[in-house]
């Protein structure tokens, strides 16, 4: 009998670790969704979920409202991503040089910033956290209860979106539009469509997005931001994104699976049922990358968008 | 590609000191060789498009240097004096960077583009700290030994995304990137797990110190070791391999045109596949070298973005083995400048992964220096076709580009204490933007709009004596005297130049 | 340039490849912005920067490349930039702003009745929930002529529209615009082919080096007047050349079966001789098989079945080097694509597929590249060929189509090879360098080589060829010389009809 209310008890326990370490996850692999069915590859999105971070706790510390915070961490995520929009749609620049720089300079400047507004190395002050919302009705069913009763809003949040990003690329018009970028934005071009700003927009769109990821991890997994905190979270998201097949639904069970991953090594850390894998942390956190590497190579079902990676010019011969 | 133009300047060096002491008919036929040589317009392009990136760059990072508070003068200097004074830690710092460089740079010359050497690095490193202490050979063969295993164990790490690209599609950016941290986690488990150094510091994720054989010895001073040395040798062999053999030419082939080099009969997937496993290879060597000249063991997290950097390197060196060292040595002379500017500026180091990250995303789009450089031009031109025009319209525009910065730097830091003097600061620097765009945009109405930004700064200074406590004075006064002294002399030009226009009609 | 375009005619415009038709026409359509000039339609003038502003006054384009995303359903496809969102929400829908209404959902019913509505008023029957990728290419044209009508265009721009279709596809498409243009709408067609517009336009306007060499009415004119018009001086449309000496088989390909990248089946059974000092031309229809038959002997594709025999030895199978070390060259039919590399330089690319060999190496094991070599090769070959280029060491991307294209045919017919595929090896080519490589290929045929030559272009079959192997859903139906047929009777082999059957069909 205790065995099995141990059981519940667990399950419960992990469904809503995993329901709370995916959410950066998903969100963030929804963000390089945006980004990338519009034709633009997207490796930065590590870099602006650690500039989201970073604004979230930042504004949190200065307005003493969470809810700002998140609001400050889309904005900072977006603003950061109109840069990798600029240098690739507008200037055609190479989309993964561009992407490799925009984490390189997210890492300095967040690091810089902290040492500027706290004057600290490692680990910011404290800050208020976003405060969990509590599901009253359901908060008593056993394993449901435990994980989804009450989790921060951004989980709920997140998935809405994935039900909204569904919507907008397969039942509404811009959603269209995107499609058309990134699979043949010559035809999106000849149908009377700005080209660059369908990109434009779909490249912002993935920087709000990772950094509500970002602000996920800082204000609400956490209540500080420390240097390098989202620790390879943007890359898992990418990988999340390619197993997931670049479909939103996709990216949330992706993300899943990942965030199970990693609330599994959670569990580990501090659950005494599961110490004896405590030795092999490095062999779990190496399963997203791997399962990734064999979808590639096995399966070879995922389709990316056609015209991925490459800049959009106008053809000008006669 | 820079990096051939600096072989072809050398010789033109030569040939300039060989033209004084010899006949004037040698001379001619010596300038004709010479200018035959000397690379097109096109050529210099990748160079400007670097040196202007790197400008850019650290222009930037200045005004965000002076926006954070920081003396962006003082640091330079002590950058610049940094990286001058200590050759041999810029070179040591160089020596991986050197090698992840052409390990990104070989791939991409071959169409591929392996954003992994940080993994490959890793494992290479690995291995040649385990061999550098399981093993007793003597001097000199052991180093080479452990180099040679790393190479091969960092290959193995690039042939295989190279095999699965060959023959089952899976793109390279990603399973590169996801083998990357496959190695990290790897190295990172044997490091704290079975390989760990037991004794005094037990808690610390190291392997064992390698034997004193297989260390790299110094070249000069405490830093620099011979790992530089074999990392100049693979810049060599790799400009060589790429330049003169049949392999070399077959690989490019397929790197431009799969499908040409196919129907060429080149056998296109066992050319990727060796490419990403050279380039695994450089990187595997870039990895060993550090082991075996600097750290002496592996410990776990000792790259710190290394096989990173490598992608930044070979986009500054444009994909040449040349250019990969003469971008490797920037960075690593930013890196030894960056710790002597921390040391005595104050300024913390993460300035020089933010010079970095700017440097890159600079480079990957050359339009945008391209498009600065003609507005150079346009702007030189300007000046000298009405030069009563141009130059008032040049100081307002410097006077616009400052106080965007300024008024924004300003509000950045007073929106914590006094967040209606930040708004108006803010609005300050953007009707500043606006009045520069407009005459970037070469507006007509352009000049006569620099009253407004004057203005704006007067009432700013007014509302800063009236609630800020005068903080920024001695600046604000500035650009508001500099501001109405531009509009007045601006307007009495215009009005000078209608009134004979109107004597005309 | 001035053209004027009469409403509710069919206009042909006519010109080479390079003439300036379709950037004309890119240019009405809004794609290409004009240097300078004035536009007018329907009496008014219009400023054209971009599509939208060329789709609002009526005017749509059938492009030469379909902008259709094989992905995508037809409907998708149709409505792509013009979509209406569900009536349901209505003052919502009405009311909304341009920037919430990309994201109300969109209304695919009605959307798709229109399509039908439009698909069977004018004969243009297509499944609109099918996916384009699905499509015949015939099917993704009428997608195309629909997209442009669901726009209410009345002024149709078709761009090549015939080049990718069967005989039977273009009978059909013609009926099409015939009852547009009774129907009052203006229609212009791009082509650069004679009998097209003599079929089909009112009146056909001339183009030559971007400028308007003449409009004729089609009955006051002929083929040949109008190919004059197009080159700038009278064609000949036979090439002089001598009887063939033909000698022993060189190639023997015997029951060969060859399957496409998707594993369907393309090349079923073929056999056939070419002998040395021959020109064996194989006709047909793009797509019937043509392609893999040629990757197949070229040794970039194993084969399912059957045998290769080059001089006597079985060459099935072997992959593309030792093939060519056997004696075999190939001018592909796409030069840019798969003939040249074009980040390369003019020498570079002179080797291309002989660099390995020890004429062009040096150093152990002929590791190394032997640059001497190669540049005194180059010089010659360029030289040797009249190709036109600024400098050896310039890149290749800088010459003109004729000059790659004569590049590629020096490389591969210099080095002595048994048998020289070539592929379409003057499409896309102005009247000079077509000319000059037929003569070449005539020459290297007289000097006893063995030429495989495949092609779409039944005048290039029938001028060059000494037989001719009309292919068909990957067979060949019929191997004839030229004096024991006609072209109206290739045209119709091709079209897949039998040679019994009474001749309708092309249009003459």
């Amino acid at each position: 009998m205790q065995d099995i209310q141990t059981l519940v008890a667990l399950t419960g326990w992990l469904l809503k670790a995993t329901l709370m370490m995916s959410t950066p996850l998903v969100l963030a692999a929804l963000g390089g969704l945006f980004s990338e069915k519009t034709g633009i590859v997207n490796i930065g999105l590590e870099g602006m979920m650690l500039i989201g971070a970073f604004s979230a706790v930042a504004a949190t510390y200065f307005t003493d409202n969470p809810w700002l915070g998140v609001l400050a961490a889309v904005i900072a995520g977006g603003m950061l991503a109109s840069i990798h929009a600029i240098v690739c749609v507008k200037y055609k620049g190479n989309q993964i040089v561009s992407g490799a720089g925009i984490i390189l300079f997210a890492g300095g400047f967040t690091t810089l910033m902290l040492e500027v507004v706290w004057g600290v190395k490692g680990v910011s002050d404290s800050v208020t956290r976003l405060p969990n919302v509590v599901i009253e009705p359901i908060s008593d069913i056993p394993i449901l209860g435990v994980a989804l009763g009450a989790q921060s809003p951004l989980v709920y949040i997140m998935l809405i979106l994935v039900v909204v990003s569904w919507f907008v690329i397969y039942k509404t018009p811009f959603g269209l539009r995107i499609q058309a970028a990134g699979e043949d934005p010559s035809a999106l071009d000849a149908a009377g469509v700005s080209v660059s700003s369908v990109r434009m927009i779909g490249v912002v769109l993935s920087g709000c997005l990772s950094g509500l990821g970002g602000a996920y991890l800082a204000i609400s997994y956490a209540s500080e931001f420390g240097k390098m905190m989202t620790v390879g979270r943007g890359f898992i998201a990418l990988a999340a994104l390619i197993f997931g097949n670049w479909t939103p639904f996709g990216c949330l069970i992706a993300g899943a699976l990942f965030g199970f991953l990693d609330g599994l090594q959670f569990a580990i850390s501090i659950l005494p049922e599961f110490s004896f894998m405590l030795e092999y942390v490095n062999f779990i956190k190496m399963i997203p990358y791997v399962l990734v590497i064999v979808a590639l190579a096995g399966i070879r079902k995922s389709v990316p968008p056609k015209a991925i990676g490459t800049p959009y010019e106008k053809e000008a011969r006669g | 590609m820079s990096g051939e133009y600096i072989e072809d300047s050398a010789v033109d060096v030569s040939h300039t000191h060989e033209e004084k002491s010899s006949a004037f008919q040698k001379l001619v036929i010596v300038f004709n060789k010479v200018k035959h040589r000397l690379p097109s317009r096109d050529y210099w392009k990748p160079l400007f498009w670097s040196l202007g990136s790197i400008i850019l760059a650290l222009l930037v990072s200045a005004i965000m240097m002076t926006v954070m508070g920081y003396d962006a003068i003082m640091a330079f200097d002590y950058l610049i004096r940094g990286a001058l004074d200590q050759p041999d830690r810029v070179l040591q710092y160089a020596t991986p960077l050197i090698l992840t460089g052409l390990s990104v740079a070989l791939a991409f010359r071959c169409g591929l583009f392996n954003i992994g050497p940080e993994g490959q690095l890793l494992i290479g490193s690995m291995a040649a700290a385990i061999l550098g202490y399981v093993v007793a050979l003597p001097f000199l063969v052991h180093p080479l030994v452990c180099i040679g295993v790393a190479a091969l164990a960092g290959g193995l790490w690039g042939f295989l995304p190279g095999l699965l690209r060959a023959y089952r599609g899976a793109h390279e950016v990603v399973t590169t990137m996801m083998l990357s941290y496959v190695a990290i986690n790897f190295t990172q488990y044997l490091a704290g797990g079975p390989l760990k150094e037991q004794g005094e510091y037990a808690w610390i994720s190291q392997t064992t110190r390698i034997l004193d054989t297989s260390e790299l010895a110094k070249i000069f001073g405490p830093y620099l070791h011979w790992g530089f040395a074999v990392a100049i040798v693979c810049v060599i062999g790799i400009d060589f391999l790429l330049k003169r053999t049949v392999l070399g030419y077959e690989m490019k082939a397929v790197g431009l045109n799969e499908e040409a080099a196919e129907y060429a009969g080149i056998n296109s997937k066992r050319s990727m596949a060796l490419a990403l496993g050279i380039s695994g290879a450089l990187a595997g060597i870039g990895g060993a070298g550090e082991i075996l000249g600097t750290h002496h063991r592996f410990l776990d997290g000792w790259s710190g973005g290394l096989g990173w950097d490598g992608i930044t390197v070979a986009v500054l060196g444009n994909n040449s083995p040349w250019g990969v060292l003469g971008a490797a040595i920037f960075f690593g002379a930013l890196r030894a400048g960056g710790n002597r500017m921390h040391q005595f500026a104050h300024v913390p180091i993460e300035i020089v992964g933010l010079i970095q990250g700017l440097v890159v995303i600079f480079v990957a789009a050359p339009r945008i220096i391209d498009w600065l450089g003609r507005q150079t031009i346009d702007s030189a031109s300007w000046i000298k076709r009405e030069p009563r025009e141009g130059l008032p319209g040049i100081a307002v525009l410097v006077f616009n580009l400052f106080g965007l910065f300024l008024g924004i730097g300003i509000s950045a830091s007073l929106f914590a204490t006094n967040p209606i003097l930040g708004v108006m600061f803010s609005m300050v620097g953007i009707v500043s933007g606006l009045v520069s765009y407009r005459i970037l945009s070469r507006q007509e109405t352009a000049l006569s709009l620099s009253i407004i930004p004057a203005i704006a700064w007067v009432d700013a200074m007014v509302l800063d004596i009236l609630i800020g406590e005068a903080m920024f004075f001695n600046m604000g006064m500035v650009m508001v005297i500099v501001g109405l002294i531009l509009s007045v002399v601006l307007w009495m030009m215009q009005a000078l130049t209608v009134q004979p226009d109107g004597g005309e009609v | 340039m001035t053209l004027r375009i009469e409403e509710g005619e069919v206009h042909g415009l006519l010109g080479e490849n390079g003439a300036g038709k379709s950037t004309l026409m890119n240019i009405l359509y809004g794609l290409l912005s004009k240097d300078s000039g004035r536009i007018v339609i329907k009496g008014e003038e219009a400023d054209l920067q971009s599509p939208q502003d060329a789709i609002v006054r009526g005017v749509g384009m059938v492009h030469q490349h379909f902008k259709l995303i094989p992905t995508l359903t037809v409907t998708e496809n149709v409505i792509l930039g013009l979509e209406s969102t569900l009536k349901r929400l209505g003052a919502i829908s009405r009311r909304a702003s341009g920037l919430i209404k990309p994201f109300i959902r969109t209304d695919y019913k009605s959307a798709e009745e229109k399509i039908r509505r439009i698909s069977e008023e004018n004969g243009l029957i297509v499944d609109p929930q099918a996916k384009v990728a699905d499509l015949s290419v015939g099917l993704q044209q009428r997608v195309e002529i629909i997209k442009t009508l669901y726009r209410d265009a009345d002024i149709l721009i078709l761009d090549e529209p015939t080049s990718v279709l069967t005989p039977h596809e273009v009978d059909e498409l013609f009926e099409t615009l015939e009852a547009f243009r009774d129907s009052g709408k203006t229609i212009i067609l791009i082509t650069h082919k004679l009998r097209e517009p003599m079929a089909l336009c009112d009146r056909i306007s001339v183009l030559r080096d971007g400028s308007l060499v003449g409009t004729v009415n089609r009955q006051d004119t002929s083929p040949e007047e109008l190919a004059e018009l197009m080159v700038g001086r009278p064609v000949v449309f036979r090439i002089e050349k001598a009887p063939a000496s033909i000698g022993e088989a060189v190639l023997s390909v015997r029951e060969l079966k060859v399957a496409d990248s998707r594993g369907l089946t393309r090349v079923r059974g073929v056999s056939f001789e070419v002998h040395a000092g021959e020109i064996f031309g194989i006709a047909g229809v793009e797509g019937n098989g043509q392609t893999e038959l040629v990757e197949a002997i070229s040794g970039l594709r194993r084969p399912l079945g059957g045998h290769i025999f080059l001089s006597g030895q079985d060459i099935a199978g072997q992959n593309a080097r030792s093939v060519r070390e056997a004696g075999v060259s190939h001018i592909p039919e796409d030069r840019q694509k798969r003939g040249l590399v074009l980040g390369y330089n003019v020498r570079e690319n002179m080797v291309l597929g002989k660099h390995h060999t020890d004429r062009f190496t040096s150093g152990p094991r002929g590791l190394l590249i032997d640059g001497d070599s190669i540049l005194e090769t180059s010089e010659k070959l360029v030289d040797d060929f009249s190709i036109k280029v600024g400098s050896l060491k310039g890149q290749v991307s800088t010459l003109s189509g004729g000059n790659q294209q004569k590049l590629i045919v020096a490389r591969e017919l210099a080095f002595g090879p048994k048998l020289v595929i070539a592929a379409q090896p003057t499409r896309g080519l102005d009247v000079g360098a077509t000319e000059y490589i037929h003569n070449v290929l005539v020459t290297m045929r007289d000097a006893g080589g063995a030429l495989l030559l495949v092609t779409a272009d039944l005048d290039e079959v029938w001028s060059l060829a000494d037989r001719i192997g009309v292919i068909f859903d990957g067979q060949l139906v019929a191997i004839k010389t030229p004096e024991e047929t006609s072209m109206q009777e290739l045209g119709l082999l091709m079209a897949g009809h039998g040679v019994d059957q009474s001749s309708q069909g092309v249009s003459n």
